[in-house]
Order: structure tokens, then sequence, then C-alpha cells
């Protein structure tokens, strides 16, 4: 059984309110989760992310072709508890970065700390310049 | 802890000062707040009540390196401020806070005296 709340609606509608006139939230919305920065230096790509509240083991990060792909969940941890503030998102997200050069395999490192995502990756010797003798 | 007072960007630095999102519910004994503030250590965090005023504010420990190049970039280097405006059943001596993958829980405890209690009723005779 639903009971129309006709409050609930008002408040929702004050939210959405609010939300377009003053909310500044942190990052920008207009970007589709997560946020990424990418730092090139001497063959190495940086790639940091930021992900509040997000486990390790519910990242998924894949190297395909020369697209990375991190994907995972970020998981709800709402309790039974009546909210007066409801800001964050939680849900599933995908996400493909396109690389610059072909990166070595072997050697990518990923860290998770403090909710950022630090992806190490090198430049793989097939994408190095090669220097061609003239015989 | 209703209004949440207006954010200001920090006039003297170049960086921007972000409002991060946050959860908040309230039981009979409790407030509880969550907030994101990805990038943060313990040791750059600080969390004031000053006449009604919450106000988390930190700093974000991302460091830039300098022989590397920024090439895309989707956010910018972080400082984070919010203030809340709380109430007097909030005991201001009793407050957890609890920094965890980026996210920190604050739980502001409320004062003995609103907490709902109960009455028992004696029986005479």
């Amino acid at each position: 059984m639903y009971t129309y709340n006709f409050f609930e609606d008002a408040m929702n509608l004050r939210d959405i309110f609010d939300d377009f006139f003053t909310r500044k939230t942190s990052y920008e919305p207009y970007r589709e989760f997560p946020f990424v920065k990418i730092h090139e230096g001497n063959d190495r790509l940086t790639i940091t992310s930021l992900m509040p509240g997000i486990k390790p083991e519910n990242v998924d990060i894949q190297l395909v072709d020369d697209s990375l792909v991190i994907a995972g969940e970020k998981k709800a941890d709402y309790e039974e508890k009546p909210y007066l503030r409801k800001e964050r998102f939680f849900g599933e997200f995908k996400k493909s970065i396109k690389l610059p050069y072909r990166v070595n395999h072997q050697s990518i490192k990923a860290d998770l700390k403090d909710g950022v995502l630090t992806i190490t990756l090198e430049k793989s010797e097939e994408a190095k310049p090669k220097k061609i003798e003239i015989l | 802890m209703a209004t949440d007072k207006n954010l200001t960007y920090n006039e003297n630095l170049n960086k921007k000062v972000y409002v991060p999102v946050a959860d908040i519910y309230e039981t009979e004994d409790l407030y509880s707040l969550k907030m994101e503030i990805p990038g943060v250590t313990k040791e750059n965090l600080d969390i004031s009540i000053e006449n009604n005023e919450l106000t988390i504010s930190a700093k974000s420990s991302i460091e830039e390196k300098a022989d590397e190049k920024c090439r895309y970039s989707e956010f910018s280097s972080m400082d984070y401020k919010r203030s809340f405006r709380i109430g007097n059943d909030i005991d201001r001596g009793k407050v957890e806070a609890k920094l965890e993958n980026g996210v920190l829980t604050l739980l502001l405890h409320k004062h003995e005296t609103v907490k709902p209690r109960k009455i028992t009723i004696n029986q005479i005779n």
C-alpha cells in the first residue's frame, strides 16, 4: 500500500531548486564518474582518479587494445535511518581512457589510497622512437 | 543541523575550494554526517565547532610531480570546505570522526537532556 504524501513531493521539488541554484558540489558535474587526470613524464603515464568510498575489490582495471578501462561499483552505504540529506552518488561506473601510446603490459601498477586511485603505466619499448642507421 | 551555510572561495589562493557532498541522518541519539573528501589524510583535515557552526576544511594531499606534465584533467587540485549550522542539541564535547577511503564520517552526539526519555510510572498502593 502506498499513501500519497504531498510533502514528499514538495521536498523533492525544493531539493531540485536548491540543487539548481545553490549547489556547487565537488568535482565538475558534467563529467562522467570517476574523474580522472592524466600526467605524462619521461615515458611514463600517471592516471589519477577520485574514488571516495570505493574498495579495491570493487574496481576492475583492464587494458583493452590502446585504452584503459576502469569499471566498478560504488556500493551504497545507506542505513535504515531518516536522512536529512542525500547528496552522494552510488552505482556502477565504467570509463575508458584512450592512451596516447602503447604501454608495457608487465609494469602497470595501480594503487588505491584515501579514495584516490593512481595507475602508473610505462611506455612500451615498441612505442619508443628508434633510430635507424643508414648503411 | 539543517542549513548549510554557503560557501566561499578562498580568496588568497588560486586553488579552488570544493564543497564536498554529504549525507546526513538523524536518530534519537545522534546526527551522522558522511562526506566525500578523496585525497585527504588525517593530518590535513580540520574539523571545528565555533558559534554553532561546524566547519570541515581539508587539504588534498595528491602530489604533483614536477617532472610530469598534465595532459588531461577533469578535476583540479582540491581543497575542501563546508560549514553547517548546528543547534544546541549537539554535545560539543562528544563528536566522533572517522576517515576511511576518502570518506569522512562524523558522529555528533546529542546532549543527554534532549534525548527522549521514558518516564516510568510509579505505582502507589
